[in-house]
């Protein structure tokens, strides 16, 4: 029990790659590293993916790339509506980011949800994003009047939503990820065989999914409150 | 794994937007280019269609409309040609008739002018017999005698 703690502690740990030797030595941990990891696999797909593109004929590449495009903005235009259209690329962007860092631990890379650091920075950017859409759309007296409705007296909790929502979504985040993969680490040392594989399908691959979704969606549905 | 790093995190930050970026550049806008240009391309080809369509149409019309003028001129025609050949007919029967009339006259006035010489012949020849006759008897006999067998004579002549 004690050799496991000990490992899983050490699982966890981020641990710090490099540092850059400017200002005072800037420690890049691990998974900073494994994010351009999967930043330079994306680009370069989607570099390889739209290659010459047409408008008859396509190839193979060009539909896989066309269906991957059509699906994930349709999967987030449906949950933000037509008035958010502007918000699309973005969290299309953090659907993939998510859905990839969730399950790249199965590929034996360290899931950069697995570090606070991203989850938290990831939540701050969800809410400055619905602040700013919200200041945006409605103009800075509308949206400090926003805090007051739906009656005044509410203006405290909502006040705290704007800290709320992001630490809400960010420990969401963060805590689905880490417990999925204590579990997972706890039952393949019950039982090293067969059963990790099929709880593996359920908390690496659909929660993983699952979780970038669920980001998303409350993301888009606080903006689409935030610019009613 | 819980102590919260500021380097990481404006790290997470420029990572993200640059990753959004990039994809927007190399994945978002060159796919959406090309489905915007297919939809473009479809809704020409589409209009270019009902404008074929449309055409094609008016000049159907047309050719009914030209194919109904010539049923009718057809019609005129034929109601003239039957109504010329008609006349053409009435015509010819007439003048069919009227020579056959003409005709038919013709050989009536002949016949009755053969008739006419035919008596006139026979009119002369029974002159010439009576008067032969007579000569033969008034050669032989006389009075009562001379009258019965100039009479008979005659009959003898005449009934040959």
């Amino acid at each position: 029990m004690e050799e496991l703690a000990k490992n899983l502690m050490e699982e966890l740990e981020c641990k710090t790659v490099f540092t850059i030797p400017v200002l005072g030595g800037l420690e890049i941990k691990e998974s900073i590293v494994v994010t351009w990891i999967i930043m330079a696999v994306l680009i370069l797909l989607s570099i390889f993916l739209t290659r010459n593109m047409k408008i008859d004929h396509i190839s193979k590449r060009q539909a896989v790339a066309e269906l991957i495009v059509t699906k994930l903005t349709g999967i987030v235009e449906g949950m933000i509506g037509e008035k958010g259209k502007a918000f699309v690329p973005y969290l299309t962007t953090v659907l993939v980011y998510i859905g990839i860092s969730n399950i790249i631990g199965l590929f034996g890379f360290k899931s950069p949800t697995k570090d606070l650091n991203v989850t938290i920075a990831l939540a701050v950017m969800s809410i400055v994003l619905v602040e700013a859409a919200g200041i945006y759309y409605l103009g800075v007296k509308k949206w400090l009047h926003k805090f007051t409705e739906p009656i005044a007296i509410v203006t405290p909790i909502n006040i705290l939503e704007v800290f709320t929502r992001p630490l809400s979504l960010c420990m969401r985040l963060f805590g689905n990820v880490l417990g999925s993969f204590v579990i997972m680490e706890l039952i393949k040392m019950i039982v090293p065989v067969f059963l990790p594989t099929v709880f593996s399908l359920y908390f690496d691959i659909f929660d993983g999914l699952l979780q970038a979704y669920v980001f998303v969606f409350l993301t888009s549905l606080y903006i689409g409150e935030e610019i009613e | 794994m819980l102590s919260v790093d500021p380097t990481n995190l404006i790290l997470t930050v420029v990572n993200l937007l640059v990753l959004l970026v990039a994809l927007k550049i190399f994945l978002f806008k060159p796919v959406q280019k090309i489905i915007a240009d297919r939809q473009a391309e479809a809704d020409k080809q589409f209009g270019e269609a009902a404008a074929r369509q449309a055409e094609a149409d008016g000049l159907k019309a047309q050719y009914a409309d030209s194919l109904a003028g010539i049923e009718d001129e057809k019609k005129k025609t034929l109601q003239a040609a039957r109504k010329d050949a008609d006349a053409q007919y009435q015509k010819i029967v007439a003048e069919a008739e009227s020579k056959a009339r003409q005709i038919k006259e013709d050989a009536t006035a002949e016949a009755q002018h053969q008739k006419a010489q035919i008596i006139k012949g026979a009119e002369k020849e029974i002159a010439d017999m009576v008067v032969d006759a007579a000569t033969k008897v008034v050669g032989k006999q006389s009075g009562a005698e001379i009258d019965r067998s100039l009479y008979n004579e005659f009959l003898d002549k005449a009934g040959e």
